[in-house]
């Protein structure tokens, strides 16, 4: 609770911030609040689970993933002072815009009724739609941020209705509730929950961008600022999952079982799909999109067999893929500054030779995403194939295949920065160096080889 | 433990270093890890039916990924050869002028970092994450220092072994299932794995594709002699002298003693497969006027043979296949080499253009005869006990696969003369660049392996001895193969 007060003001003071002249302070604001929100976070899951009026409930499963959430954004912004640098007047709108993000992301996570849970949902879509627009002058930009809502305020339409049928069944916004509604009685209305669960199922497949509710993310991912790219692969994919998560674990008793075979299927189609098609990009960014969206699909298969572990393997698995993809970008951010080139493969090009280092953080991150042992992507992987292995061999097949095509255009980006001779010496060097961009690609890095190493802190 | 700390440390300091003094440090590094692993030796007891040096930490517990290390005869061998190898492998670079030599090196000795811990391993999960960390530095060698056609082929390379991998990993999963009580990966427990026939069959075939990828057993071998050819000498002799019998040691290790016990299957397929390899490449081999791909095809043909003796799965085989992967190890470092040699003063590999380059390299010549000889399995040279008990394994599990698997012996020796003949003998080609003096560390290098290839040749019993017991452990523990 306390968290997300601080968040909400941090954010308010960001927004007056901008406008009274304090721009230049704003970036350290922002790490420093963050940093305190995530101590605060952690301080007070000692005190034990904490119950708003049964609204939002803050237990050790919200504080897991909001603290992924919240660490991912400080990554995230402590590259803000560059990665915003095409709309400098606006830095503290979008720095306020950040923190409003998280506090709806706080609200998913955390929400026992599942009112908590829709406005959650819009508090962070409607930030994301002003800050996925927010380089004006891009075309792309623009598009991107069109895109989003359209398809955001569609997927919001879905989820609305898919709550207002079960309410109609049980008669209750209450989780708590709903689970102890007797079998008996969801019996006189099976469409109505079946339907509307499969229309909860689908808004959430659009938000978090799987297969076929894809279609907006790689348009969105491309389109929007390097950094606000990471953030929603990131943040946002964190909430969307651990929001997910959280109501089939409430809601495990009401599936039958034609939705866990609509659900595998989108998994497995999400895999295969993404994979494949991602072969294709020759843009980085729209590459990572469906790289990202290829993710989604493996996760949604841990959340298809629950058990006592699924909540740890999901969030391991969400922290060595955001650890990961921030890294990814953050570095694209360092070689492609100017937000309105292109993100070819070409951007890589010789950088072995150019920045090794910078070349090999990247690569790290590259292949802890493909899953390549002994980096924390392959046990993080591996936990998934586990869990899921017993009951759908199957999946575990399908998202192996992926697995291992999705080795191809990982590598395309690795090739391109070692193996590429033909390098013309244009000067890609910008004026002053990204030194925060550097930062961020570290503690990335940092931080997969020591959960690599030592992956047994997490569990 | 030290076995891994000793290399992993070197690939990290080696990347301080710059040139000279890099190649200083990792040939040194190189040399203190072999001292370490004859000390081993030296305090391994070749008749206790144990896993010796054994030791286990956790690392992931919840996965069941321990750090369980072990050494017993088999395993024993594979070290002592990743380990010389190394050596020459390092030394053999001495005289290459590559960009990034300490990178180079660094890679190397990463390699053998994850070589070692291949063979180390006694946890299901550790062997694959050291198979997959063996992986990355040969991908990068290949991929930087490579030939023509790099990208495509080291992507080729590696697409297909990482398939094959995961096929591993989803076996391993699969038996990991099935052990008794609370799951775990440890060698020992998974031998005891309840399957069904059905189930076990899914797992042999899964196993098999992934370390038929690797050797290459036919028909799985389309990225051997594209990635053989274009990739540095040292990278060569990484992928065909050590990293290729990982496949092989994995079914020894893994493969059989995981399904033999449960699963009635029929495993003919696998040991026809590996012998219409061996003639499929022998026959290759002999058309190719590279003299990279001439070996990377006979590569194929020899490991078929030890495939198909080890899959017979008796004492002999067994015996034959532990031995001749030793001594397929070094010979074929040593033929890479002599090709390497060959190619830093001649500018080519194409044996039409060869000719003649015995008159002015006697020593070369005379090193380069014994290596071949060694390859062709003459008498008195490494190659013919472990040939001779190969070929008996397999002649006595069923004669017609015995027969045509002998073929090899001729096959080789054709192949292997004809490079010998067009590139020693025959007229001089008229450019006149010839061998000359050989380097010291060339000298060297080739030294060390005729002196191993004749040593080996005349007491066999030096490398036999030391995984006697652990074979005779491990047929009782499985149950041979009754011969049909």
């Amino acid at each position: 609770m306390k968290t997300l007060v601080l968040l909400f003001i941090s954010g308010i003071f960001s927004l007056f911030g901008g406008i009274f002249g304090l721009r230049k302070i704003l970036p350290a604001f922002a790490v420093v609040a963050l940093a305190t929100a995530l101590g605060y976070l952690i301080f007070d899951s000692y005190y034990g689970p904490e119950n708003l009026d049964n609204m939002l409930v803050f237990d050790s499963y919200s504080t897991l993933f909001i603290g992924i959430a919240i660490g991912s954004t400080l990554l995230i912004s402590i590259g803000a002072a560059k990665g915003f640098s095409y709309n400098e007047d606006s830095l503290g709108d979008l720095i306020g815009l950040m923190f409003f993000v998280l506090c709806g992301v706080v609200c998913m996570v955390s929400f026992n009724n599942m009112v908590m849970l829709f406005l959650g949902v819009e508090i962070v879509s409607i930030p994301l739609y002003v800050m996925a627009g927010s380089n004006r002058r891009n075309a792309g930009s623009n598009e991107a941020a069109l895109k989003y809502f359209i398809m955001g305020a569609f997927a919001t339409g879905f989820l609305l209705f898919g709550m207002a049928l079960i309410y109609g069944a049980t008669q209750n916004f209450d989780l708590d509730l709903i689970r102890s509604v007797s079998p008996t009685a969801l019996h006189n209305s099976p469409a109505m929950v079946n339907i509307g669960l499969l229309f909860i199922t689908i808004a959430f497949a659009f938000k978090l961008g799987a297969v076929p509710f894809h279609y907006w993310s790689p348009d969105v991912y491309q389109g929007s600022p390097t950094l606000v790219t990471a953030f929603m692969a990131t943040v946002v994919k964190t909430a969307g999952l651990g929001a997910f998560l959280k109501f089939i674990i409430y809601l495990t008793p009401m599936l039958s079982s034609d939705w866990y075979l609509i659900l595998s299927i989108i998994s497995a189609v999400t895999m295969l799909f993404a994979n494949i098609v991602a072969i294709k990009q020759d843009d980085f960014k729209r590459m990572m999109a469906y790289s990202s969206i290829s993710h989604v699909g493996y996760v949604l298969m841990a959340l298809l067999s629950l058990n006592q572990q699924t909540t740890s393997v999901v969030t391991f698995y969400l922290i060595t893929y955001s650890l990961a993809s921030i890294g990814i970008f953050a570095s694209l951010l360092i070689l492609n500054p100017d937000h309105n080139k292109t993100n070819s493969f070409s951007v890589f090009k010789g950088l072995g030779r150019k920045k090794p280092i910078l070349a090999f953080v990247l690569s790290l991150c590259l292949l802890s995403l493909s899953g390549i042992p002994p980096l924390p992507g392959f046990f993080a992987k591996y936990s998934i194939f586990q869990q899921a292995i017993s009951e759908n061999l199957w999946l575990v097949i399908v998202a192996i295949c992926s697995s291992a095509i999705s080795i191809y255009y990982y590598f395309r980006a690795i090739t391109a920065m070692y193996f590429a001779h033909t390098v013309e010496d244009t000067d890609l060097e910008p004026k002053d160096p990204n030194y925060s961009g550097y930062i961020v690609v570290a503690l990335a890095a940092i931080g997969l080889i020591i959960l690599g190493i030592f992956p047994s802190i997490f569990f | 433990m030290a076995l891994l700390l000793i290399p992993f440390l070197a690939s990290l300091l080696a990347l301080a270093f710059r040139d000279r003094f890099a190649k200083i440090f990792a040939l040194s590094a190189s040399v203190i890890q072999l001292i370490y692993n004859l000390i081993i030796l030296a305090g391994f007891d070749f008749k206790a039916n144990i896993f010796q040096y054994y030791s286990s930490y956790s690392w992931f517990q919840s996965l069941g990924l321990n750090f369980t290390s072990g050494i017993d005869g088999i395993a024993m061998v594979m070290l002592l050869l990743t380990n010389i190898a190394s050596v020459l492998i390092i030394l053999s670079s001495w005289d290459n002028h590559y960009t990034n030599t300490h990178k180079f090196l660094s890679l190397l000795l990463l390699m053998q970092g994850a070589l070692n811990g291949v063979f180390l391993s006694m946890n299901g999960l550790m062997f694959y994450v050291f198979w997959e960390l063996a992986l990355i530095p040969i991908y990068f060698i290949v991929g930087i220092w490579g030939g023509e056609n790099r990208i495509k082929i080291t992507f080729k390379f590696f697409i297909y072994t990482f398939l094959g991998s995961l096929l591993m990993l989803l076996a391993l999963i699969f038996v990991y299932l099935h052990t008794p009580g609370e799951h775990s990966f440890e060698w020992h427990q998974m031998l005891k794995a309840q399957m069904t026939t059905f189930e076990s069959a899914i797992v042999l075939w899964a196993f098999f594709i992934a370390f038929a990828i690797k050797m290459p057993v036919f028909p799985f071998h389309t990225w051997q002699p594209d990635t053989y050819t274009v990739a540095p000498a040292q990278g060569t002799m990484l992928l065909s002298g050590i990293m290729l019998k990982m496949g092989i040691f994995g079914m020894i290790r893994w493969m059989w003693p995981l399904v033999k016990n449960v699963c009635g299957c029929n495993y003919n397929v696998f040991i026809i497969l590996a012998v219409i390899g061996i003639v499929y490449a022998a026959v290759i081999a002999i058309r190719q006027n590279d003299i990279k791909r001439v070996i990377a095809w006979s590569s194929i043909s020899h490991v078929g043979l030890i495939a198909a003796g080890v899959m017979t799965w008796n004492k002999e085989g067994l015996q034959g296949g532990i031995l001749q992967m030793f001594n397929h190890g070094i010979n074929i470092i040593g033929l890479f080499f002599v090709a390497e040699i060959i190619e830093r003063r001649l500018k080519t590999r194409d044996l039409n253009q060869m000719g003649g380059l015995a008159k002015h390299g006697k020593g070369f010549a005379f090193l380069f005869m014994v290596i071949m000889l060694g390859s062709v399995a003459v008498p008195l040279t490494n190659g013919f006990t472990g040939e001779f008990l190969l070929l008996n394994a397999t002649f006595n599990y069923h004669a017609v696969l015995g027969l045509v698997s002998a073929l090899t012996i001729i096959f080789c020796a054709v192949y292997m003369l004809r490079v010998y003949q067009l590139s020693m003998f025959g007229p001089e080609q008229e450019n006149g660049i010839r061998i000359g003096k050989l380097t010291w560390s060339e000298y060297i290098t080739l030294g060390i392996i005729v002196i191993l290839i004749l040593v080996v040749g005349v007491f066999p019993n030096l490398i036999l001895q030391i995984s006697e017991t652990s074979v005779n452990t491990l047929i009782s523990l499985v149950g041979g193969n009754s011969i049909q």
